[in-house]
């Protein structure tokens, strides 16, 4: 493989440096064959956890007037026996796939990658920071010492990358670096940001589980400092992530200091996008004067 | 994007069938397709989709029998509800088919209005073939499609119409008279919509209209997955050639 737009993360060799977010879609065979047919360089799976969860009653998803979506999709998946027909899968179509993880404990975070190891996926993406679900999310990602503990121990039993997706959260920077320090590859940055939505009609706050995940454009500002912080303070391998809509958004997170980006949202709105933004990076590297879009990553840092 | 809709009437068309009027307090701004949907939230209680029975710029019109407890709030709340779509993609009627067939199944009666309004806009003629399990749950179909050209009853407990399900009466009526239609729609369970598939799929153009377990309805959440087809049914449906999900229908039969 070699090509202008070939990005290494995290130790794998990707076609290109577009990949979904997790959560879209991810969790049945069929599905990674649809994310597969759009493009994305490498398959993110939905966040697997140890036993099934049906997740929470509709509404999980709402698009907001004010741009982009507030979801609480409740981690919804098949437990960790579904995690092997979706890496068959994603080998049958030639793409490496990440497998998205979460748990209550430690011991349940270091049983799912092991399934994941041993089924053959390529890597696995800690999510550390669903920001709607008690006591799996957010609360892990927001600690710097428990991101340090979780990576440290999934990282010491695998062999395949682990990599480890963070929230927006105070303490982000640091938790950012114990996870590295820890042993992480590369940081997915940043995940949905808690929020809420309330109809004015009926009073109620619209989705099931009153507080969701705010994702998609309004998020994207956030995201890129986030990166842009992240980037100067560890100069860390990131996988950027939050609404990124379009070839100039990834542009950004590229300069920010992301090697790679994730998208999420625009994908429910624009089933091209991966194309879009491949096109329009190509161009933009046409009009610099680049021939590797690695040796742009980080480049808006003096 | 939910918009905000109140409920304004409810009407008992027969034993089991309810048809609910929402006055929109917002357009929907995209005219609905006949066979799109929509997902309502029931707030408070949960978001279930439906098809569009009727729609003008003012009024959605859905028609429904009560399954569960998304239906019933459907029927016995009033106030204020949430209206997410049209979602899918529908069918478009044009000069090409002139002539059509829609079978319904049960519920799948549904989408008739507003696809017999659009016939009626194209100078298509249409027919349509009915049946339920309880001949109590018939209504006349002209009261809400006025326009619909021959109507054709069928029921399982043989007191009116055809004595059986709606796809042996399709069977035997397509068998005498394919020629007469471009297309053929047909909407309602699984195993009624591959039995026509495969009697009467290779005579004539057959669209389906399926159904699946619909929870985001904007391609995210995957639940409407039509194993083993790599196709969403919110975003790449509900309607489909018989070709297209031919696979789907006979997975699911096994079932």
């Amino acid at each position: 493989m070699s090509g202008i737009l070939n990005t290494r993360i995290a130790g794998l060799t990707l076609e290109h440096p577009v990949l979904n977010a997790s959560g879209i879609l991810g969790s049945d065979p069929e599905h990674i064959d649809i994310l597969a047919s759009h493009g994305f360089s490498a398959i993110v799976t939905k966040t697997f956890t140890l036993n099934p969860r049906e997740g929470y009653n509709p509404p999980i998803l709402v698009e907001l007037r004010s741009g982009g979506f507030l979801n609480a999709i409740g981690l919804a998946n098949p437990g960790i026996q579904g995690i092997k027909p979706l890496v068959d899968r994603a080998k049958l179509l030639g793409k490496p796939i990440i497998i998205s993880i979460s748990g209550s404990s430690i011991e349940e975070f270091t049983k799912i990658a092991e399934v994941a190891e041993d089924s053959g996926a390529s890597a696995v993406e800690l999510n550390l920071s669903c920001p709607h679900v008690k006591g799996l999310g957010l609360e892990l990602g927001s600690d710097p010492f428990t991101v340090f503990l979780v990576t440290r121990e999934v990282s010491s039993i695998l062999k395949i990358p682990v990599i480890v997706k963070l929230g927006l959260s105070d303490r982000i920077i640091e938790s950012a670096g114990k996870a590295l320090e820890a042993g992480a590859r590369a940081l997915t940055l940043i995940n949905t940001i808690r929020a809420l939505a309330i109809d004015i009609y009926s009073f109620k706050p619209i989705l099931s589980n009153i507080y969701g995940g705010l994702s998609g454009p309004p998020i994207k500002p956030i995201a890129l400092r986030v990166v842009y912080d992240v980037y100067r303070e560890h100069r860390a391998e990131i996988i950027g992530c939050g609404g990124i809509s379009n070839w100039t958004d990834a542009a950004e997170f590229i300069l920010a200091g992301a090697r790679a980006i994730q998208v999420g949202s625009v994908f429910l709105k624009n089933r091209k996008v991966v194309y879009e933004i491949l096109e329009g990076i190509k161009k933009w590297m046409n009009v610099l004067g680049y021939s590797s879009v690695e040796s742009l990553v980080g480049r808006s840092h003096v | 994007m939910f918009r905000s809709a109140k409920k304004t009437r409810i009407m008992t068309l027969s034993e089991k069938y309810y048809y609910v009027e929402f006055s929109l307090l917002e357009d929907l701004e995209v005219e609905p397709r006949p066979l799109q949907f929509v997902n309502i939230w029931i707030p408070g209680v949960d978001e279930v989709p439906m098809s569009i029975s009727q729609y003008t710029e003012e009024k959605l019109y859905v028609l429904f029998k009560v399954v569960g407890e998304g239906t019933r709030g459907l029927r016995d709340r009033w106030g204020f509800f949430g209206i997410k779509g049209p979602l899918g993609n529908g069918i478009s009627l044009n000069n090409y088919n002139s002539r059509v067939l829609f079978i319904a199944g049960g519920t799948g009666i549904a989408p008739l209005p507003l696809l017999a309004r659009h016939a009626e806009r194209n100078g298509v003629e249409l027919d349509v073939i009915w049946g339920v399990k309880k001949s109590s749950e018939l209504f006349d179909v002209k009261t809400l499609a006025p326009s619909v050209n021959n109507v054709y009853y069928a029921s399982e407990d043989c007191i009116v119409g055809y004595c059986g399900k709606a796809s042996d009466l399709a069977d035997r009526f397509l068998r005498e008279h394919t020629w007469r239609y471009d297309i053929v729609i047909c909407v309602g369970p699984k195993n009624m919509l591959l039995d026509i598939c495969r009697k009467a799929g290779s005579l004539v153009d057959v669209y389906v209209s399926l159904e699946a377990i619909v929870k985001c309805g904007l391609g995210a959440c995957g639940s409407c997955i039509l194993k083993p087809i790599p196709k969403l049914l919110c975003t790449d449906g509900p309607v489909f050639k018989c070709n297209e999900v031919y696979k789907h229908l006979e997975w699911n039969s096994q079932y």
